[in-house]
């Protein structure tokens, strides 16, 4: 048996590059700057706890992070976390990055990839959205490049 | 079979009478399933996404020993440790064996934190851990909600659907031993505290699977409070208990199933966090758990593969089905009194537990009006299954007289003939009844049994 690869998963909002991963991460609560260099950063307070994503998504506003790269607690203890993206990491859908595994971990895998699509939430009481339950409740994007 | 079918039709009418719960269930689920509807409006073609998925899950089915074994060969080879559990009772010994190495190991009592997971009630995991003396603590908000009420989630996605921000409130003031006020950001930065302790004393996490992924011998748990995260990353042992069921081949199989999962189930477009799991924490690593120990639960579902009903076992547990579904959205999950409820509920119940009469009549519980099939991200034809599955269990004693009936209505209306005369002969009737309100409320003779739940309908002339 000879398993067809199931066919790509498009999307009708035509979100793309650094501009469209905004427009999605603020649409879910994150916020964003963009830089040309961290030195450059104005406020250096969180750094931290900077956390280096391996890449992003602009369709769902995801940040993609894995344990290779970063302690799996500094994207997950503290109220605040920012993340650090290489512009040229920014790809379309989630499907880039699942359907593309070789180029993203082209050796062993991470014990643990996560997908950070915005901050802690709950809708769990009376469907009443509270964030920062469990994990980060404010969550920043910054972007190089 | 009557007296058990009275049984659930006692408990749905008691949820009836609740109007507050019914509220509560109406205001989220018809939340959720707007939420999911604009949600769907996201992808470029919906249905190609859902046809792809039933096609994807269909053939994981199907080769489902093949699938089970390729993951479980990279799954070792990655360092995880796994379990296949035949039954209940399997599953518990295996979580009971870790954690009384845990205490042996000194850590005593043995504290679990555990995330969302529908395959541990299933299992009746927490009894099973509390009497054994171990500190099992529920993490997601509205399943912690739910073990300090000592119930059951009541909605595979908002276990706590039917408890109201001042019912939450009462519980965590109860719990602290001071005032908690009823708004849900105090009650959430209450459990965050809480929870919080929880996490960084636990010598267990346990948690839920959402898929298996074969191709690299991975499981994917999706969530959004980051409750799982921390079961899956803070304490020395992670176990995750999945359904055998919840597998995939390939991580682009995986691409379709998220791009459905977290938008049928709240609308979102990938929930909070989407985490993919391959093993134990690296040596180059700086965090994350010594052990990860994954057990594979059969509890009946084997045997439901290759019969009439092994569609039920495409579910993904996105809970579409029970925003839309009439009888769900007017007695609640309690009603059902199973460990799954609603339209899935209904089908998934009856083939899990066969020997069970309280499962096996939920069936019963559906109008058949296929809202459930429509909203299915991986088309399980539910009601339709519903009714095979009440084809297999209506018993073959029927009267004589009632054979000879339903054939006779069968002859009738193939032909155009005396199908006019049977609508002419129902419209007389209900014109009669029309003008005699009292035939309408108690029809003479063996009508009565009809009118003894309906009224006959007024018609206009």
């Amino acid at each position: 048996m000879t398993p067809a690869l199931p066919a790509p998963v498009h999307y009708s909002v035509p979100r793309r590059g650094i501009d469209g991963f905004c427009d999605a991460w603020h649409a879910i609560g994150g916020t964003s700057e963009r830089i040309t260099s961290l030195d450059e950063r104005a406020d250096p307070t969180p750094t931290a706890d900077l956390v280096h994503a391996t890449a992003a998504i602009a369709q769902t506003g995801s940040i993609v992070i894995d344990s290779s790269r970063n302690a799996r607690a500094a994207s997950l203890l503290p109220d605040r976390c920012a993340f650090v993206i290489d512009a040229s990491t920014i790809v379309d859908t989630p499907g880039d990055v699942l359907r593309e595994r070789a180029r993203w971990w082209p050796g062993a895998m991470p014990s643990q990839i996560v997908f950070v699509t915005g901050p802690s939430r709950s809708a769990d009481i009376e469907m009443t959205l509270t964030v920062g339950v469990h994990g980060p409740g404010r969550v920043h994007a910054i972007i190089i490049g | 079979m009557n007296d058990v079918a009275v049984r659930f039709v006692t408990r749905a009418d008691r949820e009836l009478r609740n109007d507050r719960v019914r509220a509560a269930v109406r205001h989220t689920t018809s939340l959720l399933a707007a939420n999911r509807s604009t949600a769907l409006d996201g992808l470029a073609d919906p249905d190609a996404v859902r046809d792809s998925a039933h096609a994807i899950r269909r053939r994981a089915i199907d080769t489902l020993p093949q699938l089970l074994d390729r993951w479980a060969a990279r799954a070792t080879a990655n360092g995880i440790i796994v379990h296949r559990a035949r039954t209940a009772a399997d599953a518990v010994r295996v979580v009971l064996d870790l954690a009384d190495a845990q205490a042996t190991a000194g850590h005593s009592p043995v504290r679990i934190a555990k995330g969302k997971s529908m395959a541990s009630e299933e299992i009746d995991l927490n009894d099973a851990l509390e009497a054994a003396g171990h500190e099992v603590v529920e993490t997601d908000l509205g399943e912690f909600i739910i073990q300090l009420a000592r119930e059951k989630p009541s909605h595979l996605i908002v276990p706590a659907i039917h408890k109201s921000r001042f019912d939450v409130a009462e519980l965590f003031t109860t719990d602290a031993g001071r005032p908690i006020e009823p708004d849900v950001d105090a009650e959430a930065a209450y459990a965050r505290a809480r929870l919080r302790e929880a996490f960084l004393r636990a010598d267990i996490g346990i948690t839920g699977v959402n898929f298996a992924i074969a191709e690299t011998g991975s499981v994917c748990l999706v969530e959004n409070e980051g409750n799982g995260r921390m079961c899956t990353s803070l304490p020395r042992v992670h176990v995750a208990i999945m359904g055998m069921e919840r597998i995939v081949d390939t991580w682009a199989e995986l691409d379709v199933m998220l791009a459905l999962l977290a938008r049928s189930a709240t609308g979102q477009a990938l929930s909070v966090y989407t985490n993919i799991i391959s093993g134990p924490r690296r040596d180059d690593e700086l965090d994350g758990p010594d052990e990860v120990h994954v057990i594979v639960l059969d509890n009946g579902r084997e045997a439901i593969v290759g019969t009439e009903f092994d569609d039920a076992l495409l579910c993904i547990r996105c809970g579409a089905c029970l925003n839309v579904c009439p009888v769900y959205r007017n007695i609640g999950g309690h009603a059902y009194g199973t460990v799954y409820s609603g339209p899935i509920g209904a089908v998934l119940m009856p083939l899990l537990r066969p020997d069970d009469p309280a499962s096996r009549e939920l069936s019963e519980a559906s109008t058949l009006c296929g809202a459930c099939t429509e909203v299915c991200p991986v088309r399980i034809p539910l009601h339709d299954l519903l009714l095979r599955e009440r084809h297999r269990d209506a018993p073959g004693d029927a009267s004589r007289l009632r054979r000879v009936t339903f054939r006779l209505w069968s002859v009738a209306w193939a032909h155009p003939l005396s199908y006019r005369i049977s609508i002419h002969v129902v419209r007389a009737i209900l014109r009669l009844s029309s003008r005699v309100p009292k035939l309408a409320r108690r029809a003479p003779g063996w009508a009565g049994a009809w009118t003894r739940d309906r009224v006959v309908p007024r018609v206009r002339r």
